[in-house]
């Protein structure tokens, strides 16, 4: 009789159960559809209009018109070759950096606790914070590195950081880079630290060099961490608008323009949305693709055996 | 063989005193920068310390017409902020532990689009975003921003609370159970204790990724009085004659929250990062 009572309330509290989840999980799962999925959806359709500020009235559909247009834009080409440097140099010397700082930090030696306790702040600082103080310092006249500099007898004359088109991408490739580098490192110093020291007790027992201990060892260990580095380093900076913008606006002479940066100022300085939008279609296309590498590259952490 | 070692270490060493003075070199200059006097701000060329320290620009910030601005400016990113912290907090918690503890039918792929909105091409949707603003009558209000800002911070923060709730053992699940605990209250008296410190990483970088935001806060707040400062701050650098001792204050001041919360919470803020990022390979 017990039983019987207790397997029927089960069998109903199972189903008002089953909605339990889900309650939990919509909220969150709503706002990240209204305000990312459905922007992104967004942004293919509009970007086959013509005037989509003006939605519904005017905005006429021309398919990949806006597409081609791009193609023939002036400086297309150049703007290309900026981001493929941008995300190039900056994934690049963030990895090695990253890499480089971590390995520093995994040894025992006294003043990493110190680098340890302010590593994170370039993080942390916001990025027009980071932004406004280096352009502030690499000034060619007023700023402080060039003075610096001068001071020490290296350089005569200020060096125009932001002034030359060649420089100005090295400077803020070097600004995000010394943004991203910390966590990069920690990532690193933590992957590290996992390793169990009796391979490399073993391996010194059977006379293997550091080198070889470095390469056999710590870096098969490190390839996850890497990887993720990589990916999402990538990925953060093609996306990063804030840095360039506030730095060097693009310039001098459109030097420093990125895809992400150009898409922003076809839609906010140049007001042509159609082909802000298919830009943007492109950046998103190309960010897709890198995500999709790191999801099938990382399946285990979300494929639900 | 020791005497290689040593040699190694002192590199190191120096090495690591270089990295923490390049790290550390911005905001020291900024600070140094807000205790100069205007007139020795402008000087050319630019001087290591200032010669007569003075807290003037930090006395006078908030007071007149400019400072009223700034407190403006200021009183804007509370109101984003705090709103936007608070709600991206209890919703990644909410579905951090559902992800982790049910199994959810289609779980898998709202899993994935989770992952997959951690890499959003932010510039792509500066549009359409604003444009669906607009449309809902949020644009240009700060409700809209902090809709905003809950997204954008919601991918990492919720992926950051299905790791820590994942990492849970059932025995605890199992023990709550037998005492009878529905599955809220499961939550609320036995994950989030134990998983504090990453608890506390979500709370933060929820509050870092809108406090210090900048792309949607410029386009979203078109009415200069409803600007946030990250952005009031590029504008007025920009724009305006605004002397650097100025806007090295401004600066500081702004970066003062995002510090003080990176030193109470350094050690769990960073372990929270560090292990939800990239292991099963």
């Amino acid at each position: 009789m017990e039983l019987r009572t207790s397997l029927r309330q089960t069998a109903a509290a199972r189903r008002k159960h089953a909605f339990t989840p889900y309650l939990f999980v919509l909220p969150a799962m709503i706002v990240i559809f209204a305000f990312i999925i459905y922007p992104l959806i967004m942004v293919f359709r509009e970007s086959m209009l013509k005037d989509s500020l003006l939605s519904a009235m005017g905005a006429q559909f021309v398919g990949l018109d806006n597409y081609r247009e791009l193609l023939h834009y002036p400086n297309m080409g150049t703007i290309a070759g900026h981001s493929v440097i941008w995300m190039g140099l900056g994934t690049g010397f963030t990895l090695l950096g990253g890499l480089l700082v971590g390995l520093l930090l995994s040894n025992d030696w006294p003043l990493n606790r110190l680098l340890r306790g302010v590593i994170m702040i370039p993080w942390v600082l916001p990025v027009v914070v980071s932004a406004t103080v280096f352009r502030w310092m690499l000034n060619s006249e007023s700023g402080i590195i060039n003075r610096f500099l001068q001071v020490i007898g290296i350089i005569g004359k200020g060096i125009p950081w932001l002034g030359v088109p060649s420089l100005a991408m090295l400077s803020v490739v070097l600004v995000i880079v010394w943004r991203l580098v910390p966590l990069a490192s920690m990532i690193v110093l933590g992957a590290v630290q996992a390793i169990s020291k009796n391979y490399y007790e073993a391996a010194s027992i059977d006379g293997a060099s550091s080198w070889k201990q470095f390469w056999h060892i710590t870096l098969p260990f490190l390839r996850s961490s890497l990887v993720y580095i990589f990916l999402i380093n990538l990925i953060w900076i093609t996306n990063n608008i804030v840095l360039i913008l506030v730095m060097t606006n693009g310039g001098p002479n459109s030097s420093t323009e990125t895809v992400a940066t150009f898409v922003y100022r076809l839609a906010f300085d140049s007001f042509n949305f159609g082909l802000s939008n298919a830009l943007g279609v492109v950046n998103a296309l190309f960010t897709l693709l890198i995500t999709g590498i790191y999801l099938i590259v990382f399946r285990k952490s979300w494929l639900v055996r | 063989m020791h005497k290689k070692r040593w040699i190694w270490s002192v590199l190191g060493q120096a090495a690591a005193l270089i990295l923490v003075g390049l790290f550390v070199l911005p905001l020291v200059w900024v600070f140094i920068t807000s205790l100069k006097t205007t007139a020795e701000v402008s000087h050319i060329p630019p001087t290591f310390y200032p010669h007569k320290p003075t807290f003037e620009v930090y006395a006078n910030l908030f007071l007149g017409d400019d400072g009223k601005q700034w407190l403006t400016f200021f009183l804007n990113s509370f109101k984003v902020v705090v709103p936007s912290t608070l709600i991206t907090g209890v919703l990644a918690i909410l579905a951090g532990f559902g992800f982790a503890r049910f199994r959810i039918y289609g779980g898998t792929v709202l899993l994935v689009l989770l992952l997959a909105s951690q890499m959003l091409p932010g510039a792509s949707i500066l549009l359409p975003v604003s444009e669906m603003l607009q449309k809902m009558g949020l644009f240009d209000h700060h409700a809209g921003l902090v809709l905003t800002y809950v997204a954008i911070s919601l991918p990492f923060t919720t992926w950051l609370a299905v790791n820590a709730f994942r990492a849970v053992p059932v025995e605890m699940e199992e023990a709550a159970k037998i005492d009878g605990c529905g599955k809220l209250r499961m939550l609320i008296r036995v994950f989030i204790p134990v998983t504090k410190p990453q608890m506390v990483t979500v709370v933060l970088i929820a509050f870092l990724e809108a406090w210090g935001e900048f792309p949607f806060a410029l386009v979203l707040m078109q009415t200069p009085d409803h600007m946030t400062v990250p952005v009031a701050i590029a504008k007025y650098v920009s724009t305006f004659e605004t002397p650097f001792n100025k806007i090295g204050a401004i600066s500081f001041v702004l970066s003062i929250p995002t510090l003080a919360v990176f030193i109470f919470i350094q050690r769990f803020f960073v372990r929270g990062l560090v292990e939800g990022a990239g292991k099963e390979l």
